[in-house]
C-alpha cells in the first residue's frame, strides 16, 4: 500500500484553503521582487518559504500531537521524507518563478539554499518545544537582524550556502527528533483545530507558571462572585484569567522591541531604521492584540452570575479597552520611537489605526465571545484565514496607501477615526445579537 | 460438560473448574473417554482467560483424571473402581465442610447432623 | 513461560519533586492478560507509556520486546497496539479514512478484522471522527490498536468509557485475539468488576511501586477471610498472629479477619481463641485493598 503521511496531510481543507489563498500572493510578491534585483528576490524567496514551512509545521504538528502518532512505525522517518520533498519541490518553484521574472540574475542556487532553510526553520518553528516559545521571537528577530544587515545574503553567497545547509540540517533534525514527538503525544492535541498556534504554555518544564495560572483562575471566579457585578469589576475580573501565557510572547516581544527600537535610535546612523522600527511596533501590536485573545475561559465565565446584558456589556467593555490597555503598555517605546523619528509619526500612526480596527475581527476569529473554541471548525479556519489575510493586506494598504488618497493629517485623522468607529459600531451590533441568542456555556451548538 | 464459574465468588477460576470437573467424573456424568471442551471453546463459553483454563486441565492431567493425545482433544482417563471411590469419597467430604462449621456454630450434634443428612437424602424432607 | 515482553529494573521516574514511579522491577511475560491496578494516580499510565518509550525512565532500566525503550524501533512498534486513556485522531478525517491512513503503516493490517471489529463495536466508518462521542473514539482506538495484529498490547482504561453491553464484547474479544493471535494483553483499570473474568496476571501499582505481581489466582488462594465468632471468652482487641494481614474486631466476641493463607492453622487458632471460624475467599474487590496496604508496608 502507498504511504502518504505528510501529503496525505495536506489535503484537509485547512491546506487546500492556505494554498488557494497563498500561491496568488506569493507568486506576485515573488515576480515583484524578481524585477526589483536578486537581492530582494532572495529575501522574499526566503519569507514565502518560510510561510510554506511554518503551514507544514503547523500540519505537522496538528499529526505529532495525535495519540497514535508515537507509536506508529517508521512514522516519524515517512514524515521528515515527505517534508523535505514537498520543501524541495517548493524551492523549486520559487526558483523557477525567479528566473521567470526579469532579474537579471536571478541567485537561482542561493535563492533555492536560502528557500529551503526557511522553509525547514518555519516548519521545526512549530513543532518543537523551544520553537514554539521562540515563535513570537521570531518575527522581531528578523526584523532586527534585518535592521543591523541591509542586504547580507547577496553579498556573501559563499558564507551563505553552508550556513543555509547547516541551519535546515538543524531544523529538520530538532523537528523530527524523537524528543521532539515524545513531547508532542504528551502534550495532547492542541486546544481547537483551528490554524492556530497555542500550547507552549503546557510545556513539561513550565510547571510553575501552569500551576499558578490553574489556581488564578478559580480564585477570580470566587472572587468576582463576591465583589458585586458591575462592568468595570467584571472587565477586571474577565482580564485577570487571561493567562500569562497571553501576555509572555506579549512582554517578550515588547522587550525585543526595546531592544530593536531604542538601541539604534541612540545610535541613529543605520539606513531604514525607523521604517523598520515602524514594522515592528505593528508586528508587536498585533502580537499582543492576537494573544489577549487566545483562549479564555468559558467555565469561569459560566460559573459567574451574570444577566445576559452584563455578559455583554464586560465583552464589549473588553474589546474597547483592550488596545488601549497595550497602547499605555507600549506608549514609552512608541515616546522614544516619536522623538527619534517626528517624520514616521503619521506612518505609526495609521498603522496602528488599522490594528485598532481589525481588534474586534481578531477576536472574533479567537473564538465564540462566551469563551472557549468555536464548535464549527470550519467556520473558525475560514475566519482566521480570511481575517489574516485581510489584516495583512489592509495594514501596507492603509499605511502608504492612504496619504495618497489623503493628503491633509487631520482629515487622515478623521477617516481613521470613523474606520475605528464603524469597526465597533458593527462589533457591538454582532456581540448583542450573539448574547441574545445563543448559550452562555461552551460555544456553539 | 456443563460448567459454570462466578469469577467474583473469590474462589480461584481454575479451583472451580478443577472442583467441577472432577465432581462430574465422580459422579459418572463424564466417562472415560469423553472429550472435554478445547481452551478455546471453553474460554468463549464461559468469558474466562485461557491460561487459567490450561492451567486447570494441565493440573488434572498431571492427577491422571485427563488424558492428552497429539492433535486430538482431551478426553477422561479411564480409573480403576477403588481410586474413582476414593474421589467421591473425597469430594464430598470436602463439600461438607462448611455444614460442619455452621452444625459447630449451632451446637448440633454428630448424631443430630448424621440424622438431619440422612433424612435429606432419603428424600423424606423437603 | 513465553517470551519476555517487558522487563524494567530499577525504573524509577521523577517529574520534579513528584516521583511517579518508584524503584520498579517487573517482567511481564506472554502470552497473557495482565490486569495492571492500582489506585488513581499510583503510576499505572506512566508505565504503560514507558513500555512504548514515550516516557524514558529517570533511573534504571525498561526494555520493551528485548529492546531498550530508549531505541525502539519500527520492528518493535509495528508489534505493539496501544489504546491510550484519552484516544485522539485526525478530526477532520473520517473514521473510515484514519483507519486506511494508520493501516498503511503496519505490515500486518488485517483488513477482516476491521470490518468485523467495527461490526461489533458497532463504529460507524463513514462518520467524522471530530464528532465521535468519548466511547466512540475508544471504540476507534480500540480498532485501530488490534488490527496490526500486535503481539503486545496496552490498554489504558478502555472500558471506562464503554457500555454494559459494549463492555461485554470488547473483553470476549480480548480471550479471542489472546488466543488467535497469541498476544500479551496489558490492560489498566479500576473497574476491577469487569476486568476479572479476563485477566489472569495481576500488577498492582501503589504511590508508584509494584504492590503485587501475581497470577490472579495465586493471589486468591494466597488471602482468605476469616469470620470470627467466639464461643465463650471475649476475643482479644488485637490478634497477634503473624498470618493475620488485617483485622476489624466488630463486637466483643465478633471479628473480620483477613488472613495470609500460608502459614494460617484454623484448628489451632479456633482452639487457642475458642471461637469459631468460618473462612471464606476473596475476589479481586475484596482483595484489592489488601494488595495496596502490602505497598505501602
Amino acid at each position: 500500500m502507498r504511504r502518504r503521511a505528510f501529503l496525505r496531510l495536506l489535503e484537509r481543507p485547512a491546506g487546500i484553503a492556505f494554498a488557494a489563498l497563498f500561491t496568488p500572493a506569493a507568486v506576485i510578491t515573488l515576480f515583484v521582487a524578481g524585477l526589483r534585483g536578486p537581492s530582494r528576490f532572495v529575501e522574499a524567496a526566503g519569507l514565502v518559504c518560510f510561510f510554506v514551512g511554518a503551514f507544514g509545521g503547523i500540519t505537522l504538528t496538528d499529526a505529532a500531537r495525535c495519540s497514535f502518532a508515537w507509536t506508529l512505525p517508521r512514522y516519524r522517518r515517512a514524515l521528515l521524507v515527505e517534508f523535505a520533498f514537498c520543501g524541495a519541490v517548493v524551492c523549486a518553484l520559487v526558483t523557477l518563478i525567479g528566473a521567470v521574472s526579469a532579474a537579471p540574475s536571478a541567485p537561482a542556487l542561493l535563492a533555492a539554499a536560502v528557500g529551503f532553510a526557511a522553509y525547514a526553520v518555519g516548519g521545526a518553528l512549530f513543532l518543537t518545544p523551544e520553537g514554539s516559545l521562540l515563535f513570537p521571537f521570531a518575527f522581531i528577530a528578523f526584523v532586527a537582524w534585518r535592521l543591523w544587515t541591509p542586504a547580507p545574503v547577496i553579498s556573501a553567497p559563499l558564507a551563505a550556502m553552508p550556513v543555509s545547509a547547516a541551519v535546515s540540517a538543524l531544523a529538520i533534525w530538532s523537528a523530527f527528533s524523537s524528543r521532539t514527538f515524545r513531547w508532542s503525544a504528551l502534550l495532547g492535541p492542541r486546544e481547537d483545530g483551528r490554524l492556530m498556534w497555542n500550547g507552549w504554555p503546557t510545556m513539561p518544564w513550565w510547571p510553575r507558571l501552569r500551576r499558578r495560572r490553574a489556581g488564578g483562575r478559580r480564585r477570580d471566579a470566587a472572587r468576582a462572585r463576591y465583589v458585586g457585578t458591575s462592568v468595570l469589576r467584571g472587565v477586571v475580573s474577565s482580564y485577570r484569567p487571561i493567562r500569562a501565557n497571553a501576555w509572555l510572547p506579549a512582554t517578550a516581544g515588547l522587550s525585543m522591541f526595546y531592544v530593536a527600537a531604542v538601541g539604534p535610535n541612540a545610535l541613529g546612523s543605520i539606513p531604514r531604521t525607523g521604517f523598520w522600527i515602524a514594522w515592528a511596533i505593528f508586528i508587536v501590536f498585533s502580537l499582543m492584540s492576537r494573544s489577549s485573545y487566545g483562549h479564555h475561559s468559558s467555565a469561569s465565565r459560566a460559573a459567574l452570575p451574570w444577566s445576559r446584558r452584563h455578559h455583554l456589556a464586560v465583552a464589549f467593555a473588553r474589546h474597547l479597552g483592550d488596545p488601549f490597555v497595550i497602547l499605555l503598555v507600549l506608549s514609552p517605546a512608541l515616546a522614544a520611537f516619536a522623538v527619534g523619528n517626528p517624520q514616521l509619526l503619521g506612518f505609526v500612526g495609521r498603522g496602528i489605526a488599522v490594528i485598532v480596527v481589525f481588534f474586534p475581527a481578531f477576536q472574533w476569529a479567537a473564538g465564540p465571545p462566551t469563551g472557549g473554541p468555536w464548535a464549527d471548525r470550519g467556520v473558525a479556519m475560514i475566519l482566521t484565514l480570511s481575517v489574516g489575510m485581510a489584516f495583512l493586506l489592509a495594514l501596507p494598504l492603509v499605511v502608504s496607501g492612504l496619504p495618497l488618497l489623503v493628503t491633509s493629517g487631520a482629515a487622515q485623522a478623521v477617516v481613521l477615526g470613523l474606520l475605528v468607529a464603524g469597526s465597533q459600531v458593527l462589533n457591538w451590533r454582532r456581540l448583542k445579537g450573539y448574547f441574545a441568542t445563543r448559550d452562555l456555556v461552551g460555544g456553539e451548538p | 460438560m456443563l460448567i459454570t464459574i462466578d469469577v467474583h465468588s473469590g474462589v480461584p477460576a481454575y479451583r472451580q473448574l478443577l472442583d467441577q470437573i472432577r465432581l462430574q467424573v465422580a459422579a459418572g456424568r463424564l466417562r472415560p473417554g469423553d472429550e472435554i471442551p478445547s481452551t478455546r471453546a471453553l474460554s468463549a463459553e464461559l468469558g474466562l482467560n485461557p491460561m487459567t483454563i490450561s492451567r486447570a486441565y494441565a493440573l488434572l492431567e498431571e492427577e491422571g483424571l485427563l488424558e492428552r493425545r497429539p492433535g486430538l482433544p482431551l478426553v477422561v482417563r479411564a480409573r480403576s473402581g477403588a481410586t474413582s471411590a476414593t474421589a467421591r469419597g473425597a469430594q464430598f467430604t470436602r463439600a461438607l465442610g462448611p455444614v460442619a462449621s455452621m452444625a459447630r456454630q449451632l451446637g448440633i450434634g454428630g448424631k443430630e447432623a448424621g440424622d438431619a443428612l440422612r433424612r435429606l437424602i432419603d428424600g423424606n424432607e423437603r | 513461560m513465553g517470551e519476555m515482553i517487558f522487563e524494567a529494573s530499577g525504573l524509577t521516574k521523577e517529574f520534579g519533586e513528584v516521583t511517579a514511579l518508584r524503584d520498579v522491577s517487573l517482567s511481564l511475560r506472554g502470552p497473557s492478560i495482565i490486569g495492571l491496578i492500582g489506585r488513581n494516580a499510583s503510576g499505572k499510565t506512566t508505565l504503560l507509556r514507558h513500555i512504548v518509550g514515550l516516557q524514558l525512565p529517570t533511573r534504571g532500566q525498561a526494555r520493551t520486546l528485548g529492546v531498550a525503550t530508549r531505541s525502539l524501533q519500527h520492528e518493535q512498534l509495528a508489534r505493539i497496539g496501544v489504546v491510550p486513556d484519552a484516544p485522539t485522531f485526525m478530526r477532520w478525517m473520517s473514521v473510515g479514512e484514519q483507519l486506511r491512513y494508520l493501516s498503511a503503516f503496519y505490515p500486518r493490517w488485517d483488513m477482516e478484522r476491521q470490518s468485523s471489529l467495527a461490526g461489533l463495536l458497532e463504529l460507524d466508518l463513514h462518520a467524522d471522527v471530530s464528532g465521535l462521542s468519548t466511547g466512540s473514539a475508544q471504540k476507534l482506538a480500540i480498532v485501530a490498536a488490534l488490527c496490526p495484529r500486535p503481539d503486545l498490547i496496552l490498554l489504558d482504561e478502555p472500558v471506562s468509557n464503554l457500555d454494559p453491553i459494549a463492555r461485554d464484547q470488547f473483553l470476549k474479544l480480548l480471550l479471542e485475539i489472546v488466543q488467535e493471535d497469541r498476544a500479551t494483553i496489558v490492560i489498566s483499570s479500576h473497574v476491577l468488576h469487569d476486568i476479572e473474568s479476563t485477566v489472569d496476571w495481576i500488577v498492582c501499582l501503589n504511590n508508584g511501586t509494584v504492590a503485587a505481581d501475581a497470577a490472579l489466582d495465586d493471589l486468591k488462594d494466597q488471602y482468605a477471610e476469616w469470620r470470627v465468632l467466639a464461643r465463650t471468652r471475649d476475643l482479644p482487641d488485637r490478634f497477634a498472629d503473624a498470618f493475620v494481614v488485617r483485622q476489624t474486631v466488630m463486637e466483643p466476641r465478633r471479628a473480620r479477619l483477613v488472613v495470609r493463607t500460608a502459614g494460617a492453622d484454623l484448628r489451632a487458632f479456633q482452639a487457642a481463641h475458642d471461637a469459631d471460624v468460618e473462612a471464606a475467599p476473596l475476589n479481586l474487590q475484596g482483595l484489592f485493598p489488601i494488595l495496596v496496604d502490602n505497598g505501602r508496608h
